[in-house]
């Protein structure tokens, strides 16, 4: 039913975009919870600085990181020196430009659930001998999850979205970072390829509609596990 | 637990000194606004004093001058907050288990004692969006029971719930400091939790104390009467049970100074503590003793009367019989007729008395 070629293309946006998440989230958490409970004199600019890749165009994002991490960058060539790793032009590169453009997103999602937790009840944990990290890890974050899944599904919507700071990166390489948006572009640019162009397009909106009503269930079930005790 | 501190907040300052009980319940008594949540919370260490004292002899939470504040966690003083505060993403179990260590109770009996006490067995594997309010506060109390603090605080803890509810978990607070041998310091403005549970009151007043006494001498001082209700005011007495009567069915209570009083029959055994009210409205006053076989009333005291306050169309009046202090309302015309004078000794008739117990806590 679906070509190889599609296959290659799905795979691959889904492996980015859950890398993507995967390494975006612990520190989406920790820079929501530094918006949401911390004061400090950089605020405003640390608060501006998380949220500059949701306003910034994304090629902006993409050139950025190619003259950071290429094998010449100050990032990239001292990783490719002391570790061998070189991201630019690879899927990694391609699950980090989505997490940079993703991170925005999750962040305030995270950010007003956590907000919305009652410190009443952190307080009531210590009183119980609960130690700050224990608060944490076993009140504050466990009624932080709907934020936390909101936010996921979010940044995982954005990231199979993902194309300019993409194709910027890592270019456009069949299987390596040719991405479902990726690929219909080089359809849409083929003569004669507007059958394929549609059939990923029908595609993309399966995944994401399948995506955000997994998340709307998901989410209902934590709301109503949450409800004030 | 010694105290001496000095908090400010915005425009509110709270002074206080004093040494709460290590033993028995302490009611933290006064008006909202007056102070009585800062003081505990800054006990339990949810707030910091500006500077001053907290802590007892064998433990020091709070030392400005020494830079000692333990944090919150460390403090070992369970808390019952207004609102029971349940955490919501975990069942009622781990909600109890919060706090609990299994290891110092390895057989579990003070888990069982703690869920037997507070009725929460049925509860267990529930979670607290399904608890009635009662419920809910009744885990609450046990979830703080269960970390075996050496003090507990109750900021009102039934002041959210309805009349059924308060009635029917009473009972309960008064087992806890019997049975667990806990002092526990009490937050409330409620006038009947206090007299159905305190053994002290400490009186506080826009930041500042009032008094600090047991509950009897607290509540016949005179700061105290704004509290009293005004159509119905009554004196707070303690009393030891002497026998049951042989025949009908009243107990004898030792008043002190050889006053022996009758009242319906009761149950607490021979020497047992008992607090009673009597109302104004319960006491009359003659000048000559009635003899018992021309009057119904049984109690009649020979009493000096203390003073003649009059309000509106009734005069009330103060009485001394021995240590102890009463109230007789009377109308204007019998105050004019036995032209009562300050000082003069008359016959106090007492028609009614309530003893501690359950239908207290009604308001």
């Amino acid at each position: 039913m679906l070509s190889e070629f599609e296959i290659q293309a799905i795979t691959l946006s889904l492996k980015v975009a859950i890398y993507a998440i995967t390494i975006g989230l612990p520190f989406a958490i920790i820079a929501a919870w530094l918006l949401a409970r911390t004061q400090f004199f950089f605020k405003p600019l640390f608060d501006a600085l998380i949220h500059l890749p949701l306003v910034l165009p994304p090629v902006v994002i993409g050139y950025l990181l190619l003259i950071s991490f290429s094998s010449q960058g100050f990032i990239g060539a001292p990783l490719a020196q002391y570790l061998g790793i070189n991201i630019s032009f690879s899927w990694q590169g391609a699950a980090l430009a989505s997490a940079i453009v993703a991170f925005p997103l999750m962040v305030r999602s995270i950010r007003l659930s956590l907000e919305a937790v009652d410190t009443d009840l952190e307080q009531a944990a210590s009183t119980l001998g609960a130690n700050p990290i224990k608060v944490f890890f076993t009140i504050t974050l466990p009624l932080t999850t709907p934020g936390i899944i909101s936010g996921a599904i979010l940044g995982f919507a954005r990231s199979l979205g993902e194309f300019g700071a993409t194709i910027t990166f890592v270019s456009n390489i069949p299987d390596i970072t040719r991405t479902i948006p990726l690929a219909m572009y080089s359809f849409i640019q083929t003569p004669g390829a507007e059958y394929q162009a549609l059939r990923l397009c029908i595609i993309s909106i399966a995944i994401a509609l399948l995506a955000l009503i997994a998340s709307y269930a998901l989410e209902r079930k934590t709301r109503q596990r949450l409800q004030k005790g | 637990m010694n105290i001496d501190i000095k908090a400010s907040h915005h425009n509110f300052t709270l002074m206080l000194k004093a040494t709460l009980t290590d033993t028995g319940i302490c009611a933290i008594f006064g008006r909202s606004g007056s102070g009585k949540t800062t003081l505990v919370n800054l006990i339990a260490g949810l707030k910091t004093p500006d500077s001053g004292l907290i802590g007892s002899p064998q433990q020091c939470f709070y030392d400005s001058e020494n830079k000692i504040n333990t944090p919150v966690h460390q403090r070992e003083i369970g808390y019952v907050f207004q609102q029971a505060r349940l955490f919501p993403h975990l069942s009622i179990k781990a909600n109890l288990q919060y706090g609990y260590h299994p290891k110092q109770d390895p057989q579990a009996t003070f888990w069982q004692q703690i869920i037997k006490l507070l009725d929460i067995d049925d509860l267990l594997d529930r979670y607290p969006s399904s608890l009635s309010g009662g419920e809910k506060q009744r885990v609450a109390i046990g979830r703080a029971l269960l970390r075996k603090p050496k003090l507990l605080i109750m900021d009102e803890p039934l002041s959210s719930l309805d009349q059924p509810r308060k009635r029917e978990l009473l009972p309960y607070l008064e087992k806890l400091n019997k049975v667990l041998k806990l002092p526990i310091l009490y937050v409330t403005h409620s006038l009947d939790e206090v007299l159905y549970l305190a053994d002290e009151i400490l009186l506080i007043e826009a930041g500042k104390m009032v008094m600090h006494a047991d509950v009897e001498t607290v509540w016949n001082h005179p700061t105290m009467h704004a509290w009293h209700s005004t159509d119905n005011p009554c004196a707070l007495l303690h009393a030891t049970v002497i026998k049951q009567h042989a025949k009908y069915p009243l107990t004898a209570l030792d008043l002190g100074n050889d006053h022996t009083l009758w009242v319906k029959k009761i149950e607490p055994e021979k020497g047992t503590q008992v607090r009673l009210r009597i109302y104004a409205k319960d006491v009359s006053v003659t000048l000559l003793k009635t003899p018992k076989n021309v009057t119904s009333i049984r109690n009649i005291f020979c009493a000096t009367l203390q003073n003649i306050d009059i309000k509106g169309d009734s005069a009330s009046i103060k009485l001394s019989l021995g240590d102890n202090t009463i109230w007789a309302d009377i109308t204007l015309w019998a105050l004019d007729e036995l032209n009562l004078q300050v000082n003069q000794s008359v016959y106090a008739q007492i028609k009614g008395v309530s003893v501690n117990n359950k239908d207290w806590a009604t308001s």
